[in-house]
């Protein structure tokens, strides 16, 4: 592969823990963002300074140093490194009597619901950072993508990664598909034909084996993947409401989320984890414009669940109110323009 | 370098098969703008409501009115109260004008909004919720803007199973797979097979993360890879940081594009490897056939182009046993490479190992990550994944295959010093054959194309929309999305432009040098 070819794959690699922490992190294992993208940068810088540096210029590299791989590991101790100052370190000293009481922007991890009410950025997962750097959200939906919300949409579904035993075991058959024997065996060609079985060598026997284990587990795998995402469903509390299903119970406003198969009569979708139609996603006006048709409907499915509209017109008061407080150029409208 | 490739014989077939197959991927292309254009009503109704808009302004109305489906073709004026209504005009340019109400009795917007809401009752017939929705916001379709954007750039979402299997499977399998890999399996033995082993956790980043990834867009609206990240770490700078960890590597994969087309393309032909119009010309027709249907166009085309490569790679290896034999009839102790069947040392064991862990990273790519966007349904995409992972193996096992049998085919050649390009020879070998060897082999020679065609225009089209969408498209957030796909084209052709003055330079310098000392230079 020529280096050109061979660079993209070691710094293409240093963008896997922020999609893996963003895709399966927890509220307790989350990553400051900041944490994230600082050390992604400096292990974007490392590969790029090993790659054309230092083994560019190796034909026959004996330390077989991967400069993709090394990077990851460089990210990782950054990010364990940075976190645990953030989380323990730094409120220590935030909290001593010589510390000035500025904010800093890294101190705070705590979710929209630990956050005072009035609080403009309370649906920030990370609050406490500059308003550079808060992006215009709009278009995603009024509530912010919390982990919660991601495990909760993924509930019923058979995920790979999410599976911790699963992820080792794969770890382990892809590593036992390396030939890991002592190396340059047999010296003499002439000892060549007894360690052949059928034509190849023992040793690519072996590798062709142990590499057809990890490919069966994927292609059974994918014989269980669905072929759509199961329903979630809400129960009004108008119905009673009571929790169903191995799905956890909805966090706001009296309503319980359930895995259901087939519609039920007292049933509407989630409102917050359900897929939109091609007809919604295929709708834009700008870049950050609110969905207008995705917001109507889950409007109404929160009024057929039994929420008032006053109990529905003051979340999106208070959304209104933190926007503004980010975006005021592009907040117009009075409160009660969408009402149905 | 010299080219030294054997098909003096087969000019003429060659002469045939590559124009034949531009003329292919062209008709792709205009049939991909077709659809675009007959099969996206929004885009229609957006257009009426804003030709309505201006004659009701001409008309001097003064009144919040929309339209809505009777079921009859009728037309039924529903007051409009929503102050909703101001903002959504004010954000799409042309009606942003009329500061004011949009009378509209276009029967054409009527019928538009009528075939929108059977296509709704079609997608979700089972979803009652959904088509009372569906039913109450048809008004709104005559303000809403359509998505142009998400057309150009996401096939509409509209890819089906075969489409999306063909553009994973084309866009996946690079010019590497076709050529490289039997470039390295001549070149390292056996020890190649770790694109074998590494394709395990290929699919298992694929797998473990395009679930999450798909239902999260699904949810959110999301269309790029950087929206989730927007989404849900809620930063700027990690942003634009992911921005640039994924423009960089994409920019560095259709630089090596760029470099194999070259190399392939002048070697085919015999040309003086330096010289540069063929790659030129071809970037461009890869270019114009972005812009003319955007992923549509690319899919259709990857469709045909992963046809070939299947084809191709399904019959050259039975070919070349049936000829030569397999790995059975080698003859370990006159095989020009015996090394080849000792245990590798400690050091590639540990080269092995990293590579194939690292191969990993393969689902952060933002070409590929689209195809988990564009994808119509859970279903299409699974299909996308089946074949990816078939592809693994008879793609990747058939090329190690023909690299390892290539050493012994072409051991007169190899003694004589001329095989800089082992591959080409072996077809050139297979193409002597004469019959059916023959056309398979000057169809591995247009596989060898299309494969690094489709990686370099798939790369394209990703690119062009990570600096639209992020890039430009907050700078100018009211610009309408029609607007945003010129802006679009101007991204894919500075990325052309760029991507291929990277590779000639980097062809001039370090591989018609020889200053690159990897493997093979044109992969």
């Amino acid at each position: 592969m020529s280096k050109i070819a061979n660079i993209n794959f070691q710094l293409s690699s240093q963008s896997v823990i922020i999609f893996l922490v963003g895709l399966f992190g927890t509220e307790k294992v989350d990553v400051h963002p900041w944490i994230l993208a600082v050390s992604s940068l400096t292990s974007f810088v490392y590969v790029f300074c090993i790659y054309f540096g230092y083994t560019a210029d190796k034909e026959d590299d004996d330390t077989a140093l991967n400069s993709g791989i090394s990077g990851v590991a460089v990210q990782i101790t950054l990010i364990c490194a940075l976190e645990f100052f953030r989380r323990y370190i730094l409120p220590l000293k935030q909290h001593s009597p010589s510390s000035s009481r500025g904010t800093n922007s890294l101190r705070s991890s705590r979710p929209a619901s630990h956050s005072g009410a009035d609080d403009p950025r309370q649906d920030l997962l990370f609050p406490d950072r500059p308003s550079w750097d808060i992006p215009k959200r709009k278009r995603f939906g009024v509530k912010p993508l919390t982990p919660k919300l991601l495990w909760r949409m993924m509930e019923g579904t058979n995920e790979p990664l999410a599976n911790p035993w699963y992820v080792a075991l794969m770890v382990l058959c892809i590593s036992w598909c390396t030939p890991w024997l002592k190396g340059g065996f047999p010296a003499k060609v002439e000892d060549i034909p007894s360690i052949l079985v059928n034509g190849i060598p023992f040793w690519v026997m072996n590798l062709i084996v142990s590499a057809a284990i990890p490919s069966f587990f994927i292609i059974l795998q994918l014989y269980q993947m669905p072929n759509k995402f199961p329903r979630l469903v809400r129960r009004g509390k108008r119905r009673g409401g009571g929790h169903q299903g191995s799905a956890a119970p909805s966090a706001s406003r009296g309503t319980t989320t359930t895995l259901q198969p087939q519609p039920q009569e007292d049933e509407e979708p989630d409102p917050d984890v359900m897929e939109l139609t091609q007809e919604e996603l295929l709708t834009r006006t700008a870049y950050d414009e609110r969905n207008d048709l995705v917001y109507k409907r889950r409007r109404q499915i929160l009024e057929k669940l039994g929420i008032s509209k006053t109990e529905i017109d003051s979340i999106v008061a208070s959304t209104q109110r933190q926007l503004q407080n980010f975006e005021p150029h592009l907040i117009t409208g009075g409160l009660g323009e969408f009402s149905a | 370098m010299t080219s030294g490739f054997p098909l003096n014989d087969h000019q003429t077939g060659l002469y045939i098969v590559v124009p034949l197959y531009f003329c292919v991927l062209l008709a792709c292309a205009l049939w991909a703008n077709y659809k675009n254009r007959h099969t996206f009503p929004l885009r229609h109704v957006s257009y009426h409501a804003t030709a309505a808009a201006a004659a009701a302004t001409s008309h001097g109305h003064h009144h919040h009115h929309t339209t809505t489906s009777t079921g009859s073709g009728g037309v039924a004026p529903v007051a409009g109260t929503n102050n909703n209504n101001n903002q959504s005009l004010r954000s799409t340019g042309t009606i942003a004008s009329n500061n004011g109400m949009l009378a509209s009795t276009d029967d054409s917007v009527v019928s538009l909004s009528n075939h929108h809401h059977n296509h709704n009752n079609n997608l979700h017939s089972n979803n009652s919720t959904t088509n009372t929705t569906s039913q109450n916001n048809d008004h709104y379709l005559g303000l809403q803007s359509a998505d142009t954007l998400s057309s150009h750039y996401l096939g509409a979402r509209d890819l089906g199973p075969i489409l999306t299997t063909g553009t994973i499977f084309a866009s996946f399998f690079s010019g590497y797979t076709v050529i490289g890999i039997p470039n390295e399996a001549y070149h390292n033995g056996w020890l190649a097979l770790r694109w074998v082993a590494g394709g395990s956790a290929i699919m298992m980043g694929f797998v473990g993360t395009g679930l999450r990834l798909r239902k999260a867009a699904m949810v959110r609206n999301h269309k790029t890879p950087l929206d989730f990240i927007t989404d849900r770490f809620q930063s700027q700078l990690l942003r634009y940081s992911v921005l640039l960890l994924q423009i960089v590597p994409s920019m560095f994969y259709i630089t090596a594009q760029v470099v194999a087309l070259k190399s392939t393309f002048n070697s085919v032909f015999h040309l003086d490897p330096d010289v540069i119009y063929p790659v030129v010309t071809i970037m461009a027709i890869t270019l114009f056939f972005e812009w003319l249907g955007g992923l549509r166009s690319v899919a259709m085309t990857d469709c045909v182009q992963s046809l070939i490569i299947v084809v191709a790679y399904l019959c050259l290896p039975p070919i070349v046993y049936k000829h030569f034999g397999g790995w059975a009839d080698l003859d370990p102790l006159v095989y020009p490479k015996p090394e080849f069947y000792q245990t590798p040392t400690r050091t590639q064991q540990l080269d092995f190992w990293q590579f194939t862990l690292s191969l990993f990273s393969f689902f952060t790519f933002p070409h590929l990550m689209q195809r988990i966007y564009a994808a119509k349904d859970l279903r299409s995409l699974k299909c996308g994944f089946v074949g990816m992972a078939c592809g693994m193996w008879f793609l990747m096992f058939g090329a190690v295959f023909l690299g390892t049998m290539a050493v012994q085919i072409l051991q007169q050649q190899q003694a004589q010093g001329v095989v800089d390009n082992p591959f080409t020879y072996l077809l050139g070998v297979v193409a002597d054959l004469g019959g059916f060897p023959k056309a398979i082999g000057l169809i591995t020679i247009v596989a060898a194309l299309a494969a690094i065609m489709s990686t370099a225009d798939s790369l394209l089209v990703a690119i062009s929309q990570l600096v639209t969408e992020e890039v430009v498209y907050p700078i100018a957030p009211n610009a309408s999305p029609s607007h945003m796909v010129w802006v679009g084209r101007a991204a894919s052709f500075g990325a052309v432009v760029i991507s291929t003055f990277m590779g000639y330079v980097y062809h001039r310098n370090f591989c018609v040098d020889g200053t690159d000392h990897s493997i093979i230079c044109s992969s």
